[in-house]
C-alpha cells in the first residue's frame, strides 16, 4: 500500500507490502526487505540484509516518536485515504500559525509579563513557567498583540495547555 | 545502627537504601502520594506517607520526616542530597529528636552551607578565593557598586544553596536589576532563603573538586579530583576523575587546601570543596557542598570505597577505614546523568509514562537510578532519573563503554539526555580532554551536527517502522504465564493416538 511519512516536517512516499514477518519497502525505487518482529507493545525488532535494529516506539501527539540507535524521529504517516482527501483540498492537517501559545511542559505559572490588549515583539517574554524547579521563559513566537491570557499566576498548567492568544500582525499570519 | 530513615525520594534514596541492606540496616522510606509506587518505595523495608506531591508538601516537611522517623522507630536519618540535606535547621531537629543526623556537624553546615560564610572560612584557611562580595546583596544599588568595583561580567549566587538555582551571569549594568530579581524569586523557591551574593564571573574555568570524608577521630581523608566541566545551566551533566587538565602535584595542592577548610571548620562526615581552576591552572574556591554529591559514584569506582557505607560508619562514632591522607584512584571513571530533558531542545524537561526499560549492563557499567517500567514522571522534582557511571583502565577506554552502555539504554516514553551525552562522548574536543564549563553552548552547533549525520542514515528505516506500525496493528503481546507444557504434551499423546 502506498503512504506518505512526514518525518521531521519532511514528506517522503513510501510503498509497504507486507506478508506475515516480512515486509517490502520502497521509496525512490529503492526496494528493501525487512524482516521484523513485534517485541512489546513499544518495541520491534528489524533486520535489514543481516543487518540488526532494535527500534522503540511511542504515539506522540498525531504520530509516533521512533527511536533506532539512540536517535529519535518524529513521525506521522498519512494513508491513502488521506491522500486522496488531501489531493481535494480537504484536509485539515495543514498548521497555521493561528497565534495560540500552548504550554510546551506542565508546570506552575509563577508570573505573567503582559496583559490583554499589549503589543509584543517575536521573542519577548510573556510569562514564566516554572517546572522541576526552573523557571522557564515563555517567548512570543511572532509579533502581535495581547488578545487574552487564559492562565493566571500561581496556576498550574498541563502541557499543551493554552495559555495566551494573539491577535497576530497581518503579515506574520502563516 | 538499626534502622535508617532516608528523608528523600529517587535514585540517590534507591542508592543509601542498597548499602543499608548490605550494612544489615532497615531501611525507612518516606513518599508524597505520586510517589507510592516509586523504587524506593518498593525496596524499603519500611515506607511512610509524607504527604502531597509538591515537595513543599512532603521532602521538605520536617515535622513530617520527624514523625515517620518516630513512628518507624529509625535510629538514624539520611538526607541525601538536595531537599532538606544542607538545612541546618532540619539537622538539628533530627538531632533534637534523639536521632542520628548522617551529616556533618549543625555548625559546620552554617558556616559552610552558607556561601559569604563559606568564603569567610576559604580565606581564614588560607586558601585561594575569587573576588567577590563580602556580604549579601540586599538592594540594586548596593549590587550595582560592588559590581562595577570587581568588573563586569559577574555572576548573582544564591547564598542558601547551589546547583545553578538562583544564579544568574551579568555581563553589564543594564541586565543587573532584572537579573537580581529573577535570581532572588529562584533561590527564594528553591532554597527558602532570597539571599544573593555576587562574585567575580570567570572565563573558561574548569570545574574541579575535592570530595573528602572526614571522622570524629580527626581524621581526614582527600581522593583524588573529580572533574565537572561539562555544565549545562550551571548544572552539571557530565563528570569524570582523574581530570585530563590536572596534574598529581596541582591536585596534592588543591587537596591539602581541601584539608585545610576541614581542619578550619570542624567539619565531620562527607563533604566536597568545589574549585574554579583558570587556564593557568591558578585554582579558586568555589563553594563546600555538605553532603553527599549526586557524583559521588565516580570517586568510588575508582577507589574502591563506598562512600555511603563511610557516612553511617562516621555518624556512629566509627574511625574512617581509611589509613591514608590522600587517596589515589585505579583506572578512570565517567558519569552521565541521565535527566528527562531534551538536550538538543534547550534540555527541557519531558514528562510522561516509562512505557519500557532496557537498563545497560556488562563489565565496568553501573546504574544508579529510581525509574521502573510504568512509573510516571511528573513534573513535581528533579528530572535526574539515574546516574549511568563506565569505569576503565584508561581514560579513552571508559569513554568506549560509555559510549556502549548509552546506546544500551533504552527509557521509552520520555525524552532523556541520553542522545545528547553520546553526542558528548563521541565529540573529538571532549576526547582530548581540552574542555571547560563553556564546552556545551560552544560545542552545540558541532553536537547537534553529530546528531543530525547521524541521523540521516536510519530516516527511512523509521518511515518504515511507523508504516509498518500503522498498517500492522496487532492485537499487543501480553504476558502471561506459559502453560504450554501441558498444553503440548495433551496435543503430542492426542498426536501420537491418532498415529497408532
Amino acid at each position: 500500500m502506498k503512504l506518505q511519512a512526514i518525518i521531521e516536517n519532511q514528506p517522503i512516499d513510501c510503498q509497504l507490502s507486507l506478508s506475515g514477518n516480512e515486509v517490502i519497502f520502497e521509496v525512490d525505487n529503492n526496494r528493501q526487505s525487512i524482516n521484523f518482529v513485534r517485541l512489546t507493545p513499544f518495541s520491534y525488532s528489524l533486520i535489514i540484509n543481516g543487518k540488526s535494529y532494535y527500534v522503540t516506539i511511542t504515539k506522540h501527539f498525531e504520530g509516533y516518536n521512533i527511536t533506532i540507535d539512540q536517535n529519535v524521529f518524529f513521525v506521522k504517516i498519512k494513508d491513502e485515504n488521506e491522500l486522496l482527501l488531501e489531493k481535494f483540498g480537504m484536509s485539515d492537517s495543514v498548521t497555521v500559525s493561528n497565534g495560540e501559545v500552548r504550554a510546551p511542559i506542565p508546570g506552575l505559572v509563577s508570573s505573567i509579563a503582559v496583559v490583554p490588549g499589549q503589543s509584543v515583539q517575536k521573542g519577548e517574554i510573556l510569562l514564566v513557567l516554572e517546572a522541576m524547579k526552573m523557571e522557564n521563559d515563555i517567548d512570543s513566537p511572532s509579533t502581535g498583540c495581547i488578545k487574552e491570557v487564559f492562565v493566571s499566576q500561581g496556576q498550574s498548567v498541563e502541557k499543551n495547555c493554552l495559555l495566551i492568544q494573539l491577535e497576530l500582525n497581518e503579515n506574520e499570519r502563516g | 545502627m538499626k534502622k535508617i530513615l532516608i528523608a528523600n525520594r529517587g535514585e540517590i534514596a534507591v542508592r543509601i537504601i542498597r548499602t543499608c541492606h548490605e550494612m544489615g540496616i532497615q531501611t525507612v522510606a518516606v513518599y508524597s502520594d505520586v510517589d507510592r509506587q516509586s523504587p524506593h518505595v518498593l525496596m524499603s523495608t519500611e515506607a511512610y506517607p509524607i504527604g502531597s506531591a509538591p515537595s513543599t508538601e512532603s521532602y521538605l516537611r520536617i515535622d513530617k520526616l520527624i514523625e515517620a522517623a518516630k513512628v518507624s522507630g529509625a535510629e538514624g536519618l539520611h538526607p541525601g542530597y538536595g531537599f532538606l540535606s544542607e538545612n541546618p535547621k532540619f539537622a538539628q531537629a533530627v538531632i533534637d529528636a534523639n536521632l542520628i543526623w548522617i551529616g556533618p556537624p549543625v555548625d559546620a553546615m552554617i558556616n559552610l552551607g552558607d556561601k559569604i560564610k563559606a568564603r569567610q572560612t576559604a580565606k581564614r584557611a588560607h586558601v585561594p578565593v575569587s573576588p567577590g562580595s563580602e556580604s549579601e546583596i540586599t538592594d540594586e544599588k548596593v549590587a550595582k557598586k560592588i559590581a562595577s568595583s570587581i568588573g563586569y561580567p559577574i555572576l548573582l549566587k544564591a547564598v542558601g544553596g547551589g546547583g545553578g538555582k538562583g544564579m544568574r551571569i551579568v555581563n553589564k549594568p543594564s541586565e543587573l536589576s532584572s537579573s537580581l530579581e529573577r535570581a532572588m524569586s529562584e533561590a527564594g523557591a528553591s532554597f527558602s532563603d532570597s539571599r544573593i551574593f555576587i562574585e567575580k564571573y570567570l572565563p573558561n574555568p574548569r570545574h574541579i573538586e575535592i570530595q573528602f570524608m572526614a571522622d570524629a577521630h580527626g581524621n581526614v581523608a582527600a581522593f583524588t579530583e573529580r572533574e565537572c566541566s561539562v555544565q549545562r545551566r550551571y548544572q552539571k551533566l557530565i563528570e569524570e576523575s582523574p581530570s585530563s587538565f590536572i596534574s598529581r602535584s596541582l591536585w596534592k595542592k588543591m587537596a591539602e587546601c581541601a584539608i585545610k577548610i576541614v581542619t578550619e571548620s570542624g567539619y565531620v562526615g562527607a563533604g566536597t570543596v568545589e574549585y574554579l581552576v583558570d587556564e593557568n591552572k591558578n585554582f579558586y574556591f568555589l563553594e563546600m557542598n555538605t553532603r553527599l554529591q549526586v557524583e559521588h559514584p565516580v570517586t568510588e569506582m575508582i577507589c574502591g570505597l563506598d562512600i555511603v557505607r563511610e557516612q553511617i560508619r562516621v555518624a556512629s562514632g566509627k574511625k574512617l577505614s581509611l589509613d591514608e591522607e590522600y587517596i589515589g584512584h585505579r583506572g578512570h571513571a565517567i558519569e552521565c546523568r541521565i535527566y528527562a530533558e531534551n538536550g538538543f531542545d534547550n534540555f527541557i524537561p519531558s514528562t510522561g509514562t516509562i512505557q519500557e526499560l532496557h537498563l545497560p549492563d556488562g563489565f565496568g557499567i553501573r546504574f544508579d537510578h529510581g525509574i521502573r517500567m510504568g512509573q510516571e514522571i511528573t513534573p513535581y522534582y528533579d528530572p535526574l532519573l539515574g546516574k549511568l557511571v563506565a569505569w576503565g583502565n584508561s581514560r579513552k577506554d571508559t569513554l568506549n563503554r560509555m559510549k556502549r552502555a548509552l546506546k544500551e539504554c533504552h527509557i521509552v516514553g520520555i525524552e532523556t539526555t541520553i542522545p545528547f551525552c553520546i553526542a558528548v562522548i563521541s565529540n573529538r574536543q571532549f576526547q582530548t580532554g581540552n574542555y571547560n564549563t563553556h564546552f556545551i553552548e560552544k560545542s552545540f552547533d558541532e553536537l547537534l551536527r553529530f546528531k543530525q549525520d547521524n541521523m540521516g542514515i536510519e530516516r527511512e528505516l523509521a518511515c518504515a517502522v511507523a508504516g509498518i506500525h500503522t498498517t500492522n496493528m496487532k492485537p499487543e503481546p501480553t504476558i502471561t504465564n506459559r502453560k504450554t507444557t501441558e498444553a503440548s504434551l495433551w496435543k503430542s499423546i492426542g498426536r501420537k493416538e491418532g498415529l497408532s
